[in-house]
C-alpha cells in the first residue's frame, strides 16, 4: 500500500533538512521523564469508576444516570486530549544529529518552538552527567557539547544511554575534521543510525 | 415560544465546547504531522484521531439522550 507507506518508511525528514543531509542519531528524553504525568492520567481515568461505585444508588434513585454517563464520556475525551498533548510535546522535543550538524528542537507549547543548531566542525568537547539514583538506575543523563569560539554549550537533557550517545557524537565530530565538515556514515559504519 | 429555552442554550454550549475540543485536536494533529520526525508521530496522530472520533461520537450520542425538560 504505497499511500500509507509513510507510516513505516521514513528517511527521518524534518523541516529545513538540507540536500544530502542524513540523520545519524535521533534522540528524545528518556520515557521516565513523562512517566509521572502519564501515571496521573491513568489514575484519573479510574475516578468515574470510584464515583459510580460510591454514588451509584443515589444516581439511579435521582434518575441522573444519563447525565453521569455523558459527563463520564466527556471526561474521557478530555483525558484523551491531555494524554496526547503530553505525548506530542514529548515527541517534538528532540535532538537530531546529522552528517552536517546537531539540531536542538524545543517545543514548550503549541505556539512556542525554539530551534538551535550547531555545525559538527565547531564541536570541541562532549561530556555527560548522570545525576541521582533514578537517573543512574534508568541509565539517562545530560550531555553537554562544548563549541569552539564562544562559551555557548549545547545541552541534551535526560537522554537515554548518555555514555553511548557521547561516544557516537565524539566519533562523528572527530571524523568530520579534515572532511570539509561533513560526516560520511558509509565511511564510518561503526556509528549506528 | 421563547427561542432562549434550556435545551437550545445547552446545545449551543455543547457545540461550542466540541468546536473548542476539535480546534485543540487539530493543533495536536498538525504539530505531529508537520513537525514530527520519523514515522511514529504519524502513527500517533492516527491513533489520536481515531480515539477522538470514537469518543466524540459517544459524547454526542449521550448528549442526545439527555432530557433537559426533566432536569
Amino acid at each position: 500500500m504505497l499511500t500509507f507507506s509513510f507510516f513505516n518508511k521514513t528517511n527521518y525528514t524534518f523541516e529545513g533538512k538540507k540536500d544530502g543531509e542524513q540523520v545519524i542519531l535521533f534522540l528524545h528524553r528518556h520515557w521516565w521523564t513523562i512517566a509521572n504525568r502519564i501515571l496521573i492520567i491513568v489514575i484519573a481515568a479510574f475516578a468515574p469508576f470510584v464515583v459510580a461505585v460510591a454514588f451509584g444508588q443515589i444516581l439511579i434513585a435521582q434518575n441522573l444516570m444519563a447525565i453521569f454517563a455523558f459527563l463520564w464520556a466527556s471526561y474521557y475525551l478530555l483525558l484523551w486530549f491531555f494524554l496526547f498533548y503530553i505525548l506530542t510535546i514529548y515527541n517534538l522535543n528532540s535532538w537530531i544529529v546529522t552528517n552536517l550538524r546537531i539540531i536542538d528542537q524545543h517545543q514548550r507549547g503549541f505556539f512556542n518552538q525554539e530551534v538551535a543548531e550547531l555545525s559538527l566542525v565547531n564541536i570541541q568537547d562532549v561530556s555527560f552527567k548522570m545525576e541521582g539514583m533514578i537517573a543512574t538506575m534508568m541509565n539517562y543523563g545530560n550531555i553537554e557539547v562544548q563549541t569552539a569560539g564562544n562559551d555557548q554549550k549545547f545541552r541534551f537533557s535526560s537522554i537515554p544511554n548518555p555514555q553511548h550517545v557521547k561516544d557516537e557524537i565524539m566519533k562523528i565530530a572527530d571524523s568530520v575534521k579534515g572532511h570539509n565538515g561533513v560526516f560520511n556514515p558509509i565511511e564510518n559504519p561503526q556509528v549506528k543510525q | 415560544m421563547s427561542l432562549l429555552n434550556l435545551p437550545l442554550i445547552m446545545t449551543g454550549i455543547f457545540a461550542f465546547v466540541m468546536l473548542a475540543y476539535w480546534l485543540g485536536a487539530f493543533f495536536i494533529l498538525y504539530h505531529l504531522i508537520r513537525f514530527g520526525v520519523g514515522s511514529s508521530p504519524k502513527k500517533m496522530s492516527v491513533i489520536f484521531l481515531a480515539g477522538s472520533l470514537l469518543l466524540s461520537i459517544v459524547v454526542v450520542l449521550l448528549f442526545g439522550q439527555l432530557n433537559f425538560i426533566h432536569l
